[in-house]
C-alpha cells in the first residue's frame, strides 16, 4: 500500500485576486511607510519641518561712534549723532533736531 | 534754521538739486536753476562715457593715437593724474576695463534693469602713468580706457555752484547725488548736511554743519549690482574694493577734491583719517570720525 500525497490545495481564483490586491497595495504605499518611519534630520528652527519658511533675523547694527583727533580744523563739524550707541572718546547722542537741509550717502543713481 | 528753496533735476545719472536762501528772490532762483542746469548738461555731453557722441567716448575710441581735447577735458584730466600720483595709485582715472569686467558696462538705470549675464575676469588697473598729456593733446595707451567716474560730477558741482552764486544768489549748495559743494556766505550756522545710514537710507550716522567747501561719500552699498558687485574698483587688485570700509565722508574745499579723498579714504581706512577730515562707516558697525563736534545743548539751540 502506498502513502496518498495530498495534493497542495490551489488557492480559489477569489482569493488569489485579493493576495493580488494586497501585494500591489503594499508595493505601492512602501515609499510613503518608509520615508514617514525614516528619522527626520535635526533642525535649530522650530519652523523647520512643518511647511513654513525658515525665519530669518537681521542684526541691527548699533553704531559705535569713535572720534579721533582732527588733522587740522576743516570747516565741518559733527552737531548729531543720530541713533547711535556711543563710546570711545567724547560722542553723545544728542536729541533728533530738525530735517537737515540736505544729505549724502554715497553716488544716488 | 535759515528757510530755504530748492530746485531738483536729474543729470550724469544721478538726481541734482540746488538749494538756496528763500529771501534771495524767486527772480535770482530761477536764473540760477537755469545756469545749474545748464553746467550740468554742458559737462554731461563732455565727461559721459555712457553717451557716444561724448568727448570722453570720442577720446576713448581713439586709444593709441594723438587727439586734440577741450581746455576744460585737458583741465581734468591733468588734476586726474595729479591726484593719482598724490594717492599712490588708489585713485585710478583708468579704471574702466577693471569696471567694465565687474558688470558696471552701461549706464546704472540700465543695469539695474536688467540682469547681468556673467562677468569678466578682473582686468589690471594702474595704466594712468602711461597717459601722455601734452597741454591739449592727448595720447592713451591703446589698450586703456578713461573713466573720470566721480571725479567729473565733483568738477561739474563746483562749477554749478559757482554760477549759481554769479546768478545773484547770497549763498548756494548744488548736491548731486551726495556730493554736495556750497559756494558764497552760507548762514552763520552754517548748513546742516545728514549722512546717511548705508544699511538704512532713511536713518542717518550723523549731521554735519557745513560752512565752506564740500563734501563727498563714496559708499559700496550705492551704484551696487550684487553681492560684492559695486562701482569701487581698487586699482590693487581690479576689483570691487573690500577693505571694510563701508562708507566715506570726506570734506574738502572743492567737491572734485572731496570725490579723489572719498575715494582714497574707502580704499584706505581709517588711517586717511590722519590728513582728511572725514566720517567712516566700518562693516563692523563703527562709525570712526575725526570731526570736532558742538554740544547736544548747542544742537537744541
Amino acid at each position: 500500500m502506498t502513502d496518498q500525497v495530498a495534493k497542495p490545495r490551489r488557492l480559489s481564483r477569489r482569493m488569489l485576486r485579493a493576495w493580488a490586491w494586497i501585494a500591489g497595495g503594499v508595493a505601492f504605499f512602501s515609499p510613503w511607510t518608509i520615508l514617514g518611519l525614516s528619522p527626520k534630520p535635526a533642525s535649530g528652527t522650530p519652523e523647520a519641518g512643518t511647511g513654513k519658511r525658515p525665519v530669518v533675523i537681521i542684526r541691527k547694527i548699533t553704531r559705535r561712534v569713535i572720534v579721533r583727533a582732527a588733522p587740522t580744523s576743516a570747516p565741518v563739524r559733527y552737531v548729531y549723532t543720530g541713533g547711535a550707541s556711543s563710546s570711545g572718546s567724547s560722542v553723545s547722542s544728542a536729541p533728533a533736531p530738525a530735517p537737515a537741509t540736505t544729505t549724502t550717502g554715497g553716488s544716488h543713481p | 534754521m535759515t528757510p530755504t528753496v530748492r530746485h531738483d533735476f536729474r543729470a550724469m545719472g544721478t538726481p541734482v538739486a540746488l538749494i538756496a536762501d528763500r529771501r534771495a528772490g524767486t527772480r535770482a532762483f530761477a536764473r540760477a536753476a537755469r545756469a545749474v542746469g545748464s553746467v550740468f548738461a554742458r559737462e554731461e555731453l563732455r565727461f559721459s562715457r555712457f553717451r557716444a557722441d561724448s568727448e570722453l567716448s570720442r577720446v576713448n575710441a581713439r586709444a593709441g593715437r594723438w587727439t586734440k581735447v577741450s581746455p576744460s577735458f585737458a583741465a581734468l584730466l591733468g588734476y586726474s593724474l595729479e591726484a593719482a600720483a598724490r594717492s599712490a595709485g588708489l585713485f585710478d582715472p583708468t579704471v574702466l576695463p577693471a569696471l567694465v569686467a565687474a558688470g558696471y558696462d552701461r549706464d546704472f538705470d540700465e543695469l539695474l534693469a536688467g540682469a547681468r549675464d556673467a562677468l569678466h575676469p578682473p582686468r589690471p588697473c594702474g595704466r594712468w602713468t602711461h597717459i601722455e598729456l601734452d597741454g591739449e593733446l592727448l595720447r592713451l595707451p591703446r589698450d586703456v580706457g578713461l573713466d573720470f567716474g566721480g571725479v567729473a560730477k565733483g568738477w561739474t558741482v563746483d562749477l554749478a555752484a559757482r554760477a549759481a552764486v554769479e546768478e545773484g544768489l547770497p549763498w548756494a549748495v548744488v548736491n548731486a547725488g551726495g556730493d554736495l559743494r556750497i559756494a558764497g556766505t552760507p548762514p552763520a550756522d552754517g548748513i546742516s548736511v545728514s549722512v546717511e545710514d548705508p544699511d538704512d537710507r532713511s536713518a542717518e550716522v550723523a549731521r554735519l554743519s557745513l560752512e565752506s567747501g564740500a563734501l563727498a561719500t563714496s559708499s559700496v552699498t550705492a551704484r551696487a549690482w550684487g553681492p560684492g558687485l559695486h562701482h569701487l574698483i581698487d586699482p590693487r587688485t581690479g576689483l570691487p574694493a573690500d577693505t571694510g570700509v563701508v562708507q566715506a565722508t570726506v570734506w574738502a574745499p572743492t567737491c572734485a577734491e572731496a570725490e579723489v579723498r572719498s575715494t582714497w579714504a574707502l580704499l584706505e581706512g581709517p588711517a586717511v583719517l590722519d590728513r582728511t577730515s572725514a566720517v567712516l562707516v566700518m562693516d563692523d558697525g563703527r562709525v570712526v570720525m575725526n570731526l570736532e563736534g558742538r554740544s547736544p545743548a548747542e544742537v537744541a539751540s
